[in-house]
């Protein structure tokens, strides 16, 4: 690396986009396309011809269409904002009080990680199909994306042999703290490997100057995990919103399988930049307030 | 461990009315995982009692040879599709760790001009989802005669921007020192990132490893490849739970078979992550 001519300044630009250059390629090609495509299809009406697609200008056309002409859309829209204001909070703390409590020494705590991982196991795709569809086909053959909702629950309670009136008061409460615990997987995870870089010596002075665990945990975890937290917040807030099994995230895919393209991109704009907007915000809020060596 | 003895000891006391509630809740998690086991072990008459049983009465592994025997494929081996799916992940895994790794470094460590807008570019591209960018990314792959080859399966996760931003925020915690002191040594840009940061950053890579692995075993991305020897096995899954009632225990056994990988990566990787930075002498 070492060039005549380059000022250090320059020499460490340079190194610096070396080394980023990998993945820059392909999040451009692999992410900002395509997306950039959704745009481009989202103004436009396509055709479909033997072997191409003709693309024709449509101005606000099928953004009009998704408000106005499509009832779906804006419930189904304004329902996973609502959501995800709730979801976000409860995600964070239940995760990092599960992750405090799993990342300190006690015989089984590989094992209850695990335990807690399991839904990310699971809840991926085919498996949660199979295990979901071998729990509901039985009962009534209505199968639910996320798995472990109360639908797809309650055959496993009845298996158990638990009374009708005990399941349905079982899976009013838990149904909403089921669901947000299933979410907190990737979370706890994340939380855990941030508090195991937490050096030690910062607890041994705290110890020391006779700090109780409640202002070790703000003086000390909480400050030094905050850049976990805006990890997690922004993870939570994009899980949340490209779940698949987001009535949002359902109709834009039911569209697409029809070939609605051109419908199905105005509304994953719409909802990509709000998506931004929000993460954008949780950005600017957040990150002036988080701990980091370098500054 | 013997420093922290006592600090731990009195952490341990204090999470005892907290296992509880953590006993509950991980029984919580357990429960799906169980009966999916118990569905695979069941013979067909047992499988369509109503209403279903949490136990197996005559457990049975004729769930597991027929999914072996004869895969939803008909004339493609089982083995084929582990091999698959076991090649795809791996090369994926790795292959996302070292760019993520070199993307990170410079961006957590090196002020650069640009940095902030790459890093605003990886936190964004977060926010493609598959589903949304489905059909142009097919587009994409078939302008790139990728469709139809292990490529199209590997590469979009690779360019995936999780690692990079676990990483670079991961990275963070780690002092400015210690990096000094390794240039002052002489060592090279690649020489820091990789003997002197990634080891400090045991808990975060493995974390990123069990992520991504799962993702990548669990993903099909049917839609890029056609030729059947090609295929993975949650696209045989697919098929299996496809096929209807009959065949749940099939597909419970598919099932059960495919959480065995994550599983074991999960545990390794998990009972691998110290307590780095606490023990590995890292002071400020």
């Amino acid at each position: 690396m070492k060039r005549p001519g380059l000022t250090y300044e320059r020499r460490k630009a340079l190194t610096g986009f070396l080394f980023t250059l990998p993945f820059v390629i392909g999040a451009i090609t692999f992410f900002l396309r395509p997306f950039i495509n959704t745009l481009l299809y989202s103004f436009s009406t396509l055709e479909f011809q033997e072997n191409s697609v003709k693309m024709s200008m449509a101005g606000f056309q099928n953004y009009i269409d998704a408000f106005v002409g499509n009832s779906e859309f804006l419930p189904a829209f304004l329902n996973a904002l609502t959501d995800m204001l709730y979801e976000v909070p409860f995600i964070l703390v239940f995760s990092l009080g599960i992750a405090v409590v799993l990342s300190s020494d006690f015989h089984g705590r590989t094992f209850f990680r695990a335990a807690f991982f399991l839904p990310v196991i699971i809840s991926s795709g085919q498996v949660a199909a199979a295990v979901e569809g071998s729990a509901t086909a039985a009962l009534s053959g209505d199968q639910s994306v996320m798995m472990f909702q109360a639908l797809s629950m309650e055959p496993m309670l009845i298996s158990l042999g638990m009374s009708e009136g005990l399941i349905s008061t079982i899976m009013g409460v838990v149904n909403n703290i089921f669901e947000l615990t299933w979410k907190s997987g990737v979370q706890i995870l994340v939380f855990i490997a941030g508090l195991k870089g937490i050096p030690g010596y910062l607890y041994e002075v705290t110890e020391l100057e006779g700090a109780n665990k409640w202002e070790t945990f703000w003086l000390v975890t909480f400050r030094m995990i905050s850049p976990m937290i805006i990890v997690n917040v922004v993870y939570t807030v994009v899980d949340s919103f490209s779940d698949a099994g987001n009535p949002v995230m359902k109709h834009i895919s039911k569209l697409t399988q029809n070939l609605d393209i051109e419908l199905g991109s105005a509304m994953a704009s719409i909802y990509f930049i709000t998506v931004f907007i929000i993460v954008a915000f949780v950005f600017w809020l957040l990150s002036r307030k988080t701990f980091s060596y370098s500054e | 461990m013997k420093k922290r003895g006592r600090l731990s000891r009195r952490r341990k006391q204090s999470s005892y009315g907290f296992l509880i509630v953590l006993l509950l809740l991980g029984a919580f998690m357990i429960l799906p995982f169980v009966y999916a086991i118990v569905q695979s072990l069941k013979p067909l008459e047992e499988i369509m009692v109503f209403p279903p049983r949490f136990y197996v009465v005559k457990p049975t592994l004729e769930n597991y040879v027929a999914m072996f025997r004869s895969a939803g494929g008909d004339w493609i081996p089982f083995g084929r599709y582990v091999v698959n799916s076991l090649f795809v992940t791996l090369a994926g895994t790795f292959l996302h760790v070292i760019v993520a790794l070199l993307a990170a470094f410079p961006l957590a460590k090196m002020k650069f001009r640009g940095s902030k807008v790459i890093f605003k570019i990886i936190t964004y591209s977060l926010l493609f989802s598959g589903t949304v960018t489905a059909f142009p990314q097919y587009i994409l792959m078939a302008n790139f005669r990728m469709i139809d080859s292990y490529t199209a399966l590997i590469l979009p996760s690779v360019a995936t921007p999780m690692g990079a931003f676990l990483l670079k925020n991961f990275m963070i915690q780690i002092p400015d020192t210690i990096m000094e002191a390794a240039r002052m040594d002489g060592a090279s840009n690649y020489r820091t990132l990789f003997q002197i940061v990634a080891p400090n950053l045991k808990p975060a890579v493995l974390t990123l490893i069990i992520l991504v692995s799962q993702g990548m075993w669990n993903g099909s991305n049917a839609s890029f490849v056609y030729t059947e020897k090609l295929k993975l096995l949650p696209t045989m899954l697919n098929q299996i739970v496809a096929s209807g009632t009959a065949r749940i225990g099939v597909g419970s056994a598919a099932a059960v078979f495919m959480m065995i990988l994550p599983l074991i990566v999960f545990v390794v990787s998990q009972s691998k992550i110290i307590e780095t930075m606490a023990f590995s002498g890292i002071k400020e």
